[in-house]
């Protein structure tokens, strides 16, 4: 999956990225910006009714910078990420995992009779209902407390 | 009359862009609230919105932020923000159940109910608190120095983030030393230095060989979404039906209290929120979804009274959340100032009076819910599939790069922006290394402008 054209990866800041592609995106941001705050700062500013006015009209074209530098680095470098349909999740294996984790961890699975009306109804429409139900007449067999 | 009608609608437009722009942003995962509400919310006060307008802009973005971050939580297991933490163990059990769509209806729903309890909650706190605000400030720089050791030591530091505080707050006062002897006076750097501190370390570590066995990686990243499932008719789901009477009750009641525990780490008070009202359910179903629906409210509540009340009854930045992303509405110079030696004030606190924090709050958790609501709830799958196979994490951070260069550009030419890679670099480092979370670095920031000029006093 992983094609040779993105060079070494590497996880930085919560993400997997490309090191050459980073390195790219950072210079791409940079002067994008840089270039978009210098044409704030030499075209728009003078026209402007303060000097103060006119340098915060350009920092605003060079966060319009910055902006058009990231979506040019969105174009450019695709995300390093594999999106899948997750198939396991909601099958009767999955969800027994999901009870016994619970368990493990202390949590009581409970009984049907103490939720109000609104809950079991809710549980039928999901189609949890049985997953719940049945667990709770497995439980005691399983280990009486 | 028109001058009021113009306020309104000015609020109202800038609400929007808010709503808008951080229901966008909301979807992202891992952005972080501070690194970018802060920065957003500086640019609209600099670029002189009026006060009316930058509150219901940061409210709007806060809550909007923490309506969408359930998307990415939800659908595919990764928290959306710092907030979503929480919420990620209850959220990747509705999803292996097969009911993540459940899940987020939840989310969202207590997240509505929540911001509308909080407003009016936390305004009546701030009332309650407001006769003591001046002995509040004219004790500052005390009260700053309190507050910074308390939140330094709930952070996940402990004692090391404390300790940690003294260098850090060495740092920023020598730098401030050195840019002032250069004429260049800084402060919206500092903050955009400490926001975006953890990206900067990274990318120095990123450039490290010493650090590359521990960055390195050689598959691409898996994410699983979770299946769709088509769960209600309708454009708008009702919030009342989505929760059942308990969760409504108990979503109601933790937004109540939480508004009211206005210095605690928002994190801590979600966790801790979670599992006052788990604890009272035993059925398990029943608890992932109330736990689910009560946390994620709680992550609205906390960010509107961490906000509303220091700003109402103090105007000084006295709760993480005032410290970090809503720091631009307290202390903005020169727009918005919090002045060293007398403990004066000039913001948000000043130039609003207590109906109309009511009133543009209550603005802003609408325009949040008629907008990030209905989105993340019909188009959550959608959202998360393009952002994550199109929004590219190299997008991100070229775009934040930008930023950093023009905001410190800006502020005081090259020398701002390496005050911002320097506050950064150790901000980012104290971070990763002691746990000392950019929250606490925002009180050493304040530490170091307010508490260091009186304590010197009194040493000599």
């Amino acid at each position: 999956m992983k094609s040779t054209s993105d060079g070494q990866l590497a996880e930085v800041w919560g993400d997997v990225v490309s090191r050459p592609h980073l390195g790219r995106a950072i210079i791409i941001g940079g002067v994008v910006s840089l270039v978009f705050y210098g044409i704030g700062l030499i075209f728009i500013a003078p026209l402007a009714v303060t000097p103060q006015v006119g340098r915060a009209l350009a920092m605003l074209l060079g966060i319009l910078g910055c902006l058009t530098g990231g979506a040019i680095c969105a174009r450019l470098f695709a995300p390093k990420r594999i999106l899948s349909e997750e198939l396991g999740a909601g099958t009767a294996e999955w969800q027994q995992q999901v009870l016994d984790q619970i368990e493990a961890e202390g949590g009581t699975i409970g009984d049907m009779a103490d939720l109000p009306p609104e809950v079991v109804k809710e549980l039928h429409e999901t189609g949890l209902y049985d997953v719940f139900a049945n667990r709770k007449s497995r439980a005691p067999a399983g280990g009486e407390a | 009359m028109d001058g009021l009608l113009l306020e309104i609608l000015t609020a109202v437009g800038f609400g929007v862009l808010g709503a808008v722009l951080f229901s966008a942003i909301g979807l992202v995962s891992g952005t972080d609230e501070t690194a970018t509400i802060a920065p957003v919310t500086l640019l609209v006060v600099m670029l002189g919105a009026p006060p009316a307008a930058i509150l219901t802009f940061w409210m709007a973005a806060a809550v909007s932020k923490h309506m969408t971050h359930a998307v990415p939580t939800a659908l595919l297991g990764i928290p959306g923000d710092t907030l979503a933490i929480p919420l990620l163990q209850q959220a990747t059990a509705m999803r292996n159940l097969g009911a993540p769509h459940i899940a987020l209806r939840k989310m969202l729903a207590g997240a509505v109910i929540s911001a509308f309890i909080a407003v009016p909650v936390a305004v009546l706190f701030a009332v309650i608190l407001a006769p003591f605000g001046s002995y509040i400030t004219a004790a500052a720089p005390w009260i700053f120095l309190i507050a910074a050791v308390l939140i330094a030591y709930f952070s996940a530091g402990r004692w090391s983030a404390v300790a940690g505080l003294v260098p850090f707050t060495l740092v920023i006062v020598a730098l401030q030393a050195f840019t002032g002897t250069q004429d260049v006076k800084l402060a919206v750097s500092y903050f955009l230095g400490i926001a975006i501190g953890p990206l900067v370390a990274e990318l120095f570590s990123a450039a490290s060989p010493m650090e590359a066995r521990r960055m390195n990686r050689s598959e691409y990243r898996e994410m699983t979404l979770a299946p769709d499932v088509k769960g209600w008719g309708g454009y708008f789901p009702n919030p009342f039906r989505v929760l059942d009477r308990f969760q409504t009750r108990a979503t109601a009641i933790a937004a109540a209290i939480s508004s009211a525990t206005f210095v605690f780490s928002p994190v801590a008070v979600t966790v801790i929120a979670g599992e006052a009202v788990g604890a009272r359910v035993k059925h398990a179903y029943h608890r992932l979804t109330s736990v689910l629906a009560v946390r994620n409210g709680v992550t609205e509540s906390t960010y509107i009274a961490e906000a509303l009340i220091p700003l109402i009854a103090f105007g000084l930045p006295l709760s993480p959340v005032a410290a970090g992303p809503a720091a631009p509405l307290f202390n903005a110079p020169p727009r918005f100032t919090v002045d060293a030696a007398s403990g004066e004030v000039n913001n948000l606190h000043n130039l609003l009076s207590v109906p109309e924090f009511l009133l543009y709050g209550l603005l802003a958790v609408a325009l949040a819910s008629l907008i990030a609501y209905p989105f993340a709830m019909n188009y959550a799958r959608q959202a998360a599939v393009f952002v994550s196979r199109k929004i590219s994490h190299e997008a991100i951070i070229g775009t934040f790069v930008g930023l950093v260069l023009v905001i410190g550009l800006w502020e005081g030419g090259l020398l701002a922006v390496f005050v911002i890679l320097t506050v950064g670099l150790v901000g980012g480092l104290l971070y990763r290394v002691l746990g000392m979370n950019t929250g606490v670095q925002f009180m050493g920031y304040y530490a170091a402008v307010l508490s260091v000029p009186a304590l010197m006093r009194l040493l000599t």
